[in-house]
């Protein structure tokens, strides 16, 4: 009996050891596209070939709201259950978490994969010499048109300025809103005091978002006095108009022919039944032909926890994911562009493959989007500001003034 | 000797042993502490903490500095807090004039007349959509392009073409408009519960001493509906204190904050600017007011000519 006890002591034990060296490291990745869009099925698809490719793979946290989101990762950043992996927003959204020493370094990976990454995004992920977390895709600012519109009216895609305004005019002549702007949801705002900006002079645009220049540089109210020119002349929709919820019935109806937003923005087109011939991008010509070839990027990042419970085993994943194949599966499973310029990207829908060969072809110089690349309360209360000058032009030099008296209380207090 | 129907006295026996009294009261306790724990736990340390970090200024993130008073001292100062106050009011006052005056003109019209269940469902059944489905409906209704109000307009050759959303301060009466489309069923319902428990004796001596239908209404029935009255305005007040997610849906408070109430200010700089302890403080204020107003309406509901009703 006492034998038989000891074998069953034995088999148990040996039973239990296999048990916990056969349980696979299990990383948690917190995100906040559980809504819409909804990435859980290809965060899932995307952990288990992590699993298959080095052994590590990720069960998903996601929120269906960036707002809940945003709260439960800065609750749970500094605790013993931070999650392993965040999906995040670059440069300035990231800034106050590093600030916090809250984000786990990944500058080895970078150099790691140096020749697979511009440098231009690198930088988007760098503070005080260090960088942090990874790209996983990127898109870019253009003007979507509709092609039937342009095909029936005789336009091209235009390349100067003075092209852009004929191609307005034609459009307002033959009773078709050349372009949708919006102050519904806050943000669109953004769009076109960047474009304005950027096109005007792009360091013009950098040192404004850095907090080097005034919002009330002669130069700056140049950019707005050519923005309200377009409303004046009747170039936009009414600003109550949705981007998202009015945006694609309007293009499909050719009742507006441009819309300027991200190049993501094709998904949103497709989605509200617009056939993906129809449209196309461009990018918007520069009003001061000095400021040259300028694209506006925006960048998702993931990023690491610094307090992460399997710290080693997110940055090997991480590792994969940076990689040509990683990078490229989650891009293609997403119809976005891997920010990995080794990965394959023939996935992607003529338009975008044709657009991307504008931009690296071209030697475009590429600047961050304005929701990151100024720091975020500045941003957040900055698109309220250009919501007032959209609906009110006149309101131009009180805009600006806030925007400085904004930005400088911000400064003020600010580590730069 | 008892009425007949009167329940029975309990056994003098029962209350005077001493033993079971204490056994009574300790069960009694039993059955609340869950409920009690509950409530501690979700909601009264969760508030203390609250108020708490009203008093520093805090990211979420990074050790909170005490700042005093500064929080609730900004308020004042804040000009979108002040807009966002005088939101609030408005949205307080429209929504007493609104569905409450709307739900009570309703329910005297339909009460009584053929039909009144067609009626009173037709009026009850935007009660059963959400505040976000509603918010979302009526998105789509007041678009200035593609709206269907502006198409109706269009289609009597009414030149008017508004931009409900955007246009200031149109946008928070158009929010107003979609809110009280929601609540005037409940409120209907409420008063009709009020009118059905109205005595006919009273009507029919007024309507026989030769009073007018509109006479009976203002000088007997109005004022026998006292009691609901006051539950339908308190609650209403109390909600439209705290409405948020319908605006939220519509606007989310814009263009620049010009629709924003308290509830959306406080979410706004917690959640969007992570000014936890700026959020804290607007939510201490906008607690403070509806505390005040639902122990109104609380103490109004647990008097006895209520509970007859």
């Amino acid at each position: 009996m006492r034998k038989l006890k000891g074998l069953l002591l034995v088999v148990v034990t040996a039973a239990v050891l296999a048990g916990c060296a056969a349980k696979p490291t299990n990383l948690v990745l917190m995100h906040d596209k559980g809504g819409n869009p909804n990435y859980v099925p290809f965060f899932e698809a995307l952990g288990k070939e992590a699993q298959a490719a080095v052994g590590v793979g990720f069960t998903q946290t996601p929120y269906p709201t960036t707002d809940v989101f945003q709260a439960a990762v800065r609750a749970a950043l500094p605790t013993s259950k931070a999650p392993d992996l965040f999906t995040w927003w670059s440069t300035y959204r990231m800034k106050d978490l590093i600030d916090a020493g809250l984000v786990a370094e990944t500058t080895d990976l970078w150099d790691k994969h140096k020749a697979e990454y511009p440098q231009g995004l690198r930088d988007a992920f760098t503070f005080n010499g260090k960088v942090y977390g990874m790209c996983d895709v990127v898109e870019y600012w253009g003007v979507w048109y509709n092609k039937d519109i342009f095909a029936k009216y005789n336009l091209s895609v235009p390349t100067t300025w003075d092209e852009f305004l004929k191609v307005c005019d034609t459009l307002k002549k033959n009773k078709v809103t050349p372009m949708l702007q919006s102050v519904q949801q806050r943000w669109p705002t953004f769009i076109m005091f960047e474009e304005m900006v950027a096109r005007q002079d792009p360091q013009l645009y950098v040192d404004l978002c850095e907090g080097r220049v005034k919002y009330t540089d002669p130069r700056v109210k140049k950019a707005f006095s050519v923005w309200s020119d377009l409303i004046a002349k009747g170039y936009f929709t009414d600003p109550s108009t949705d981007l998202f919820a009015d945006g694609p019935r309007l293009f499909n109806e050719g009742k507006v022919a441009m819309i300027p937003c991200g190049s993501w923005y094709l998904t949103v087109l497709t989605g509200g039944g617009v056939p993906e011939a129809k449209a196309d991008i461009f990018i918007m010509p520069p009003v001061n032909p000095a400021a040259g070839k300028v694209v506006i990027m925006e960048a998702s990042p993931i990023l690491i926890a610094a307090k992460a419970p399997h710290l080693a085993a997110a940055k090997k994943v991480v590792d994969w994911w940076m990689g040509p194949v990683g990078n490229a599966s989650f891009a293609k499973s997403l119809n976005q562009y891997p920010a990995n310029q080794k990965s394959d990207s023939s996935f992607l829908p003529a338009s975008k493959v044709a657009f991307l060969k504008t931009i690296t072809g071209d030697n475009y110089r590429v600047l961050n989007r304005y929701w990151e690349a100024t720091p975020t309360p500045i941003c957040e209360k900055a698109v309220d500001e250009f919501a007032k000058f959209i609906l009110k032009p006149s309101s131009v030099d009180t805009v600006l003034t806030d925007l400085d008296k904004i930005a400088d209380d911000y400064w003020a207090t600010a580590k730069k | 000797m008892p009425c007949p129907g009167a329940p029975a006295r309990r056994p003098r026996v029962f209350l005077e042993d001493p033993s079971l009294k204490t056994r009574d009261t300790l069960v009694s306790y039993l059955f609340i502490l869950p409920a009690f724990a509950l409530v501690v736990v979700l909601l009264v340390v969760p508030m203390a903490q609250n108020v708490y970090f009203s008093f520093f200024r805090w990211d979420g993130i990074t050790a909170p500095i005490f700042n005093g008073v500064s929080n609730y001292w900004a308020m004042v100062t804040d000009p979108v807090i002040q807009g966002s106050m005088l939101n609030t009011v408005v949205w307080v006052v429209f929504t007493l004039v609104l569905p409450a005056l709307g739900g009570l003109l309703v329910a005297v019209f339909v009460s009584g007349l053929r039909g009144e269940n067609f009626f009173k469902s037709v009026f009850f059944i935007p009660l059963t959509i959400s505040f976000v489905a509603t918010g979302i409906i009526w998105t789509y209704m007041l678009g200035k392009q593609l709206g269907v109000l502006n198409g109706v307009l269009a289609l009597l050759g009414i030149p008017l073409q508004p931009s409900y959303l955007t246009d200031v301060p149109l946008n928070t009466f158009s929010m107003i408009f979609a809110w009280t489309w929601q609540q005037l069923g409940s409120n209907m319902v409420m008063f009709l519960m009020g009118l059905g428990t109205i005595p006919r004796d009273p009507i029919e001596a007024c309507l026989m001493d030769g009073a007018s239908p509109w006479q009976t209404f203002v000088h007997v029935k109005f004022p026998m509906l006292a009691p609901i009255t006051t539950v339908v305005i308190t609650m209403a007040m109390v909600n439209s204190f705290k409405v948020f997610d319908i605006i939220y849906v519509m606007t989310r408070g814009g263009p620049y904050s010009s629709s924003e109430t308290l509830a959306v200010s406080m979410f706004r700089e917690t959640f969007t600017l992570f000014h936890m302890g700026y959020g804290a403080a607007i939510s201490v204020v906008l607690s403070i007011i509806v505390i005040v107003i639902s122990a109104a309406y609380i103490r109004r509901m647990t008097k006895r000519d209520l509970l007859y009703y």
